[in-house]
């Protein structure tokens, strides 16, 4: 099935209206792919796949016995956002991560939030990432989550909903950038629609780094930036080496790095060198042995007191992942008036706490119409999709909610618009989604685009790559269409 | 519910007035062949509070090093010090003078009702000490154990956790040297035994499973009756949190009430929050620790009131 026969569906399409018609920032996609031959797209799909395979472009799939190591399935047909859509995404994800920020400055000083009873206390104090031992820690600028990646997907009528905040380390953003760069080899003319660049990415990460260094950084000219990856057996770990390459500083592993005298250096062939900020991707409880997990091997001891005596930054900041608690989800429309004093400009998703008598009784009445997540799981896992899950699958959930309500929420399904995407014999409508990447460095800047997720499989609203998913390149369009 | 556990019993207040105590407590570590890259945190400054004053404080550490002080979650003071360069030994010496006063707020002597806990004029931040923590596991044993000492529920938050403390003396026999640092609450209580430390978290594991917030106290007891020769060292009792009176302290190795032989250096949830002295380090992992603590009577500063 070419574009000319594609069928909407009961579903809010990206490209094409109800009656089938192209959305007009859609106009010059329609024209490269309305009339491609299979045989056309197949070749470059090849290519793209081909030059991802040798380019490195992989990730890692835990638990799977054939082979970890697979590229990130990739759709040429890419995903376009219309100006004046894009400009209230990106005030409303502005106000978001602002009222993030202050929250957590808020609950690991004076915990105003708190006092004010505007969140139940201990929500936050049984929140699985709330770091005790981070408290009355002041950090550089009073930035926590420099780097943010936020879910986003659109409802049946096309609404923007916020699904989750990830603020502890967001991963994807080398794959909205390596999408970038394939689709355009593949695919040259189409870039004449006029499409606002990622490729600012790295550098403005770099500077939003440099900005949090301390006053008396170590470095010559530049403060001394590092990027601190768990090893080669992340998931991840291309990306690391990818964003580390790109900013054209030192990738290391927690062994490359040693703490004296509360200052970090980095291990060379010329000595110690002076850390000044570390760009980490390894979890919190890894970080630092004296300090979280002794058993971990990953970190570095004593890494935690020099942060704390300010002679290095950490970014994203320690104990962020409280506000990537589903339960925290529920409650950032009150954190957004509570700390800004305004309306939530982008909207949650309906969402049920079961450790709330009522919300409870209404979750176990009705497992088998709603999304059920874990408070505190990623990438897709610990979730039960009650409408298509098994009889089984539902009572295991129900047992482990009435055991434990904490770490539950639920909420209604939500119908995901859907997006041309290649399937075997032709375009399809695929689920998508969209993570754009926030950064807050001297001012916050939301990165024109992100990472757009599909779900490959046929009916699937699940997008995650760990679970069969694949992306696009996405587009922000310069002017209005 | 057996007469022997009538919270009468508890021995309240026999020390009247307030106390002004020297303490030096001595840690040394000996390693097997060298040790390094050791990064520590130490908790053990008297924590200054309306019951006690921490007049003076030293910490010296052996090879010095510098020191960096912050104060944790629970406001406790942590000193923390590493040592990169290889050293066999590691000595870490604290003085301090306190003085402790009786309670201002004076006996409990109302009654508090678990419903009180609900007032929305309590902090809810009691929130931590309600819940399971390392060392204090709410297990099917440890809920069998507080539902037969309170088949009824609890009635009230003081004299109920009182109770739990009488029946932890009760019932459980204080062995030297019975359990460890690494001891879990289920094997005291099927040992029926242990030290100041384990009567602690059982006690704090069966008030917590009967939804009384309780927290773990680390500090020194001053035994004036202590004989020639007889070992002195670091105790551990519990908090409970009354509403709109506070936190209220009582000793299940001892039964009775906290007093002002007292001293306290740190709260938190359990033994694991608090340890005096927290660390990792490289080299083998075979070490020798000797402790010695002494606490003793000072007369008052010179020109101090009475």
């Amino acid at each position: 099935m070419l574009l000319k026969d594609y069928e909407t569906g009961d579903f809010f399409d990206e490209m094409f209206t109800a009656d089938g018609n192209v959305r007009p920032h859609y106009r010059r996609v329609a024209e490269e792919f309305g009339d491609i031959t299979r045989e056309e797209y197949r070749n470059k799909q090849a290519a793209v796949e081909l030059s991802f395979m040798r380019g490195g472009v992989t990730f890692t799939v835990y638990n799977d016995s054939q082979g970890t190591e697979r590229i990130f399935p990739f759709d040429c047909v890419p995903r376009v956002i219309p100006v004046e859509e894009w400009e209230v995404l990106e005030k409303g994800l502005i106000q978001r991560i602002t009222a993030l920020n202050l929250f957590l400055h808020d609950i690991y000083h004076e915990q105003k939030i708190l006092k004010d009873k505007v969140i139940p206390a201990h929500y936050v104090l049984s929140a699985k990432h709330f770091r005790r031992e981070f408290m009355n820690f002041s950090v550089p600028k009073n930035i926590y989550a420099h780097i943010c990646g936020t879910d986003l997907i659109r409802d049946k009528g096309g609404s923007y909903l916020v699904l989750e905040d990830n603020l502890r380390c967001p991963s994807g953003a080398s794959y909205m950038l390596e999408n970038r760069s394939a689709l355009k080899r593949a695919f040259p003319d189409i870039f004449s629609a006029g499409v606002r660049p990622v490729e600012g990415y790295p550098q403005a990460l770099l500077k939003g780094m440099q900005h949090v260094a301390p006053a008396n950084f170590a470095g010559d000219d530049h403060p001394n930036v590092v990027l601190l990856t768990p090893g080669v057996y992340n998931s991840a770990y291309f990306e690391h080496a990818f964003l580390a390459r790109q900013m054209g500083i030192p990738i290391v592993e927690g062994r490359d790095l040693v703490v004296r005298d509360f200052k970090v250096y980095m291990r060379t062939t010329a000595g110690l060198v002076r850390v000044d900020v570390i760009y980490r991707r390894i979890d919190d409880d890894f970080i630092d042995p004296s300090v979280f997990r002794p058993d971990s091997i990953l970190g570095v001891p004593g890494l935690v007191n020099a942060a704390r005596a300010g002679n290095v930054c950490l970014a994203n900041s320690i104990g962020t992942g409280v506000a990537d608690d589903k339960v925290m989800y529920y409650f950032v429309p009150k954190i957004i008036k509570y700390y800004l004093g305004e309306d939530p400009i982008l909207n949650n998703v309906d969402t049920f706490l079961a450790s709330e008598a009522s919300d409870k009784s209404y979750i176990l009445d009705n497992l088998a119409k709603l999304v059920v997540k874990s408070a505190n799981e990623a990438g897709g896992y610990g979730m039960l999709m009650g409408p298509w899950a098994a009889q089984e699958e539902i009572e295991e959930f129900r047992k482990n909610i009435i055991a434990n309500p904490r770490n539950f929420i639920a909420q209604p399904p939500i119908s995901l618009s859907r997006h041309p995407t290649w399937c075997e014999e032709g375009f399809e409508g695929r689920h998508i989604d969209l993570r754009p990447y926030i950064l807050y460095g001297e001012k916050i800047t939301v990165t024109p685009g992100g990472l757009t997720r599909v779900a490959l499989r046929k009916g699937s609203l699940v997008v995650n790559s760990s679970q069969g998913g694949g992306s696009k390149d996405t587009w922000v369009l310069h002017n209005k269409a | 519910m057996g007469d022997d556990l009538n919270p009468a019993q508890l021995s309240t207040s026999e020390q009247l007035s307030g106390l002004r105590l020297r303490v030096r407590h001595l840690t040394h570590f000996a390693y097997e062949g060298n040790a390094w890259d050791s990064y520590n945190d130490v908790r053990l400054c008297p924590i200054s509070d309306p019951l006690q004053r921490c007049e003076e404080f030293n910490l010296r550490v052996s090879p010095d090093v510098p020191i960096n002080t912050y104060h944790d979650f629970f406001m406790n003071r942590v000193d923390h010090f590493e040592l990169s360069a290889e050293h066999p030994t590691l000595e870490v010496e604290s003085n301090a003078i306190v003085e402790t006063r009786v309670d201002p707020r004076g006996p409990v002597c109302y009654d508090f009702p678990m419903d009180g806990l609900n007032d929305p004029t309590v902090d809810e931040n009691y929130f931590d000490f309600l819940t399971e923590s390392h060392y204090v596991t709410l297990e099917a044993d440890i809920w069998r154990e507080g539902i037969d000492l309170f088949p009824n529920g609890v009635q009230d938050i003081w004299k109920d956790t009182v109770r739990a403390a009488l029946h932890v003396n009760r019932n459980f026999k204080y062995e030297t040297s019975s359990t460890n640092v690494s001891t879990r609450i289920s094997d005291v209580l099927r040992d029926r035994k242990g030290v100041c430390q384990d009567f602690a978290h059982l006690t704090l594991a069966l008030c917590r499973s009967q939804g009384i917030p309780a927290r773990y106290v680390s500090g020194y007891f001053f035994n004036a009756d202590r004989k020639p020769g007889e070992i002195e060292a670091s105790h551990a009792w519990i908090e409970v949190f009354l509403p709109h009176f506070g936190w209220k302290g009582i000793d299940p190795t001892h039964a009775r009430e906290a007093d002002t032989r007292y001293i306290k250096l740190a709260v938190g949830r359990d033994y694991a929050d608090i340890r005096p002295i927290n660390g990792t380090y490289r080299g083998k992992g075979t070490r020798r620790m000797t402790v010695e603590a002494e606490i003793r009577l000072v007369n008052p500063p010179p020109g101090a009131g009475v």
